[in-house]
């Protein structure tokens, strides 16, 4: 096992640790990669329902790692995200546990989960006023999760906003006090596995798809689902 | 028809749901009797704005279980589930307490807007569909945004008034005013201009039922030009799913800067008076 | 009207009707008719799409701030007498076609609708109160900032009138619900209110909202304005698409391929990055 990423699982959770503390836990291209894998293996394990991701030493993620991204060369010089790194295409749910930093980067990782449980100190944002890459997930998804205003605010202004802040905005599903973030973000998957019992139960393909369609496209899609009773 | 009841007064039509005794569950019966009163109100021209509520301290608990639905019948189901929402042009408001899930949840969130009394509990598990068509889920992505939308639905809490007017899945709530009646202000009489109030207050009622917020909020509605109700409803829901610059050159609905009205409501500010809507 | 009337008369009344006062990169416009609320008239309109079009053009302009003079009101939209004469004299039916031959002359420029390439940041400040085609305006801004007397709303639905510029974003500058209540009802929003449901940033003391503005635009001034403008345009791209589509967009002059990126990535090391070991979450 790499010593960036750490893969555990409990129950039916796969629970996955960015594990470079030293860095913030900064997503370099090797980080990137391991996660990509770690996703793969939630998708096709089947005894697996869920996921949850989390950072060690009370920091979610930095972002980039800038050192990289100004020292490397080919991939590792490139700021455009590893293929498969965001969650949101998986069929099972993913599950971001934030404490601290939650950055550039980190902060598009924790919007590509399906839910986000904060500690109340976390905070969340763009506030490296040097990095100028090139944020795509989040200006399409962020309108998404919250709204227009607090969308451009995050993104054109660098200032970071607090846990209770995106849960007022609809960004962060559960505040808990510090410290207790992966505590409640494991209680809330275990009790939807013991519930959904099975990755198509939880719909989340169809579900994100709603995000963007026409109301009437949209309706006839769930329609089209029904299968009587 | 027995289990749906219907009653305009004042260019309000009132929609009950008229099954108490089984928490107004839904059968195959009922909600065809509910798809054939949401058509009356699409031609009644005597009915403006329209209240959907229930009898009983429940809303909806969701739907009987049948064995085998018909073709015709599975028709019908799917059709309410558009709801008030598309299906006419002119409003419909969800007047919700307790329990509100299933079948229920679908039929309160595809109005326009919804207000409930203390009493109310959204449910919106998505196990408690089986393998039921996902509407919910379509109204619950644009009404609070994908985040909270999968968080309802997956993790089966019960929201309460609260934290539904929080979330912005309600938009009052409907609380009983213990003022006696001889102690109550006479009603403002209609004269001088239409008033600016705060967005969103309490609605509060003799009785702080849920029906009577909505015909309370129905009847504040009526004061307003109806033109521009539809063109605004019209152009809300159509906007969805269109890319934005797109958006803002769609003309759907009827024009209201083409209506008589728009000229009597602009003489009627000019010459501060409360306007008259003949809807055209 | 051509452009060039649309400028003369811009430059006319620009220094009366609109007043303009640039800090830096920061371009402050006040909208100045105190004694009509601010309510925009033939002229301030034209004094106000000059404004728009210098500060798209003016390469050492960043942001720009619209407020309103006085701390009564932002601006109480259009002036209705002027329209209720208009009526009168022409009918619905005319005065739908004096709207449509102007839309199809396509020369009408719409801060409201952005259809001149505006992809700078505008904040608004809103002063005081903010109603119908002035509230439309605050709406069309990236940012608001409200100072705490001041209220925002869209009362057309009490004469008649569509708010046609704004029904449709309703919906992704606060939800559905609460967007049709806003139209329906014609009820105002308070700072507060407006605070919690994300669309301002802040709520200012009364009178500091220009300052508040100038603190924030600071900020933003941080950027190089192609990143800036790169993430606005595709928010707006990307906004009524399908997600996987929005997401994928493909769009020139990413700034990572810019001059300032490598610099960028120098000073950061330098400076330190933000959350990491030893620093500060802001």
């Amino acid at each position: 096992m790499s010593p960036l990423l750490t893969t555990r699982t409990e129950g039916r959770v796969l629970v996955v640790e960015m594990a470079r503390p030293q860095e913030g836990n900064a997503l370099n291209r090797e980080l990137q990669t391991e996660l990509a894998g770690a996703w793969r293996q939630l998708e096709a394990d089947e005894e697996l329902l869920a996921g949850v991701l989390h950072g060690s030493g009370g920091v979610f993620s930095v972002g980039h790692d800038v050192k990289e991204l100004a020292s490397g060369s080919g991939d590792q010089a490139d700021p455009t995200p590893a293929d498969g790194l965001f969650p949101h295409s998986l069929s099972k749910p993913v599950i971001a546990a934030v404490e601290g930093a939650c950055f550039g980067l980190g902060f598009e990782l924790a919007m590509a989960c399906d839910l986000r449980v904060a500690g109340e100190d976390a905070r969340f944002g763009f506030p490296d006023t040097n990095l100028y890459v090139s944020y795509r997930l989040a200006s399409a998804l962020l309108p998404r999760l919250t709204n227009l205003g607090a969308s451009l605010d995050l993104l054109l202004t660098g200032n970071p906003m607090g846990a209770s802040r995106l849960e007022q905005l609809r960004l962060v599903n559960r505040v808990t006090p510090a410290g207790q973030a992966l505590i409640a973000a494991m209680d809330l998957a275990q009790d939807m596995v013991e519930h959904f019992g099975s990755a198509m139960a939880f719909r989340k393909e169809q579900i994100w798809q709603f995000s963007g369609l026409p109301l009437p496209t949209a309706l006839s899609l769930a329609r089209a689902s029904y299968n009587g009773g | 028809m027995a289990e749906i009841g219907y009653l305009v007064e004042d260019r309000v039509a009132i929609i009950s749901l008229e099954a108490p005794d089984r928490g107004n569950a839904f059968t195959p019966a009922m909600r065809g009797e509910l798809n054939q009163v949401f058509e009356r109100y699409r031609v009644d021209e005597d009915a403006w704005v329209a209240v959907i509520c229930a009898e009983g301290p429940d809303f909806c608990t969701g739907s009987e279980a049948v064995p085998a639905l018909s073709h015709g019948e599975q028709r019908d189901r799917a059709r309410y589930w558009a709801g008030g929402r598309l299906d006419t042009i002119k409003p419909t408001i969800a007047a919700v307490q307790g329990v509100c899930r299933g079948e229920g949840l679908a039929l309160a969130l595809g109005c326009d807007l919804r207000l409930a009394g203390e009493s109310v509990a959204f449910q919106a598990g998505l196990d408690s569909l089986g393998s039921g068509p996902n509407v919910e889920a379509v109204w619950l992505v644009n009404l609070v945004g994908l985040s909270v939308a999968l968080d309802l639905l997956w993790t089966r809490r019960t929201v309460d008034a609260a934290q539904a007017a929080r979330l912005g899945l309600i938009n009052r709530l409907v609380s009983i005013d213990e003022t006696p009646a001889e102690a109550q202000p006479e009603e403002r009489p209609a004269e001088g201009r239409l008033p600016v109030r705060p967005l969103g207050q309490s609605i509060v009622t003799t009785d702080g039922s849920a029906r009577s917020g909505g015909i309370k909020l129905a009847r504040e509605l009526l004061q307003y030009a109806p033109v521009t109700r539809s063109f605004q409803k019209e152009t809300a829901y159509r906007s969805i799913g269109v890319p934005f610059h797109y958006a803002q050159t769609l003309e759907v609905g009827p024009n209201p800067y083409a209506s008589e009205d728009r000229i009597e409501g602009t003489r009627a500010f000019v010459e501060n008076r409360r306007p008259v809507w003949h809807n055209r | 009207m051509q452009q060039s009337d649309i400028q003369q008369a811009g430059i006319q009344q620009s220094g009366e009707v609109l007043l303009r006062e640039q800090d830096g990169d920061i371009l402050v416009a006040t909208m100045n008719r105190p004694e009509r609320m601010n309510a925009l008239d033939d002229n301030l309109t034209n004094a106000l799409n000059e404004a728009w079009l210098d500060f798209r053009d003016a390469p050492d302009l960043k942001v720009m701030i619209i407020t309103g003079a006085g701390d009564r009101a932002f601006c109480s939209g259009v002036d209705l007498r002027r329209n209720d004469e208009r009526a009168r004299d022409l009918g619905a039916q005319t005065a739908q076609a004096i709207l449509d031959a102007d839309r199809s002359r396509g020369v009408r420029l719409s801060f409201n609708g952005n259809n001149f390439g505006l992809w700078k940041p505008v904040i608004a400040a809103i002063n005081g109160w903010c109603l119908a085609a002035g509230c439309e305006m605050a709406m069309a801004c990236d940012l608001r900032i409200m100072e705490e007397h001041a209220q925002m709303g869209l009362p057309e639905v009490k004469r008649g009138m569509g708010a046609k510029q704004t029904t449709h974003k309703l919906y992704h500058l606060t939800n559905l619900n609460i967007g049709l209540e806003m139209a329906w009802t014609g009820d105002t929003l308070t700072a507060q209110r407006a605070y919690d449901l994300g669309l301002v940033t802040e709520v200012a003391p009364k009178s500091e909202s220009v300052a508040r503005a100038k603190e924030l635009a600071r900020r933003i001034c941080r950027f190089p304005s192609g990143y800036l403008e790169y993430h606005k345009l595709r928010v707006f791209q990307s906004l009524g698409l399908p997600l996987d589509y929005g997401m994928s967009i493909d769009q020139r002059f990413p700034p990572q391929e810019s001059e300032d990126y490598r610099t960028g990535l120098e000073r950061s090391l330098s400076q330190g990055i933000p959350g990491g070991p030893g620093q500060h979450l802001d």
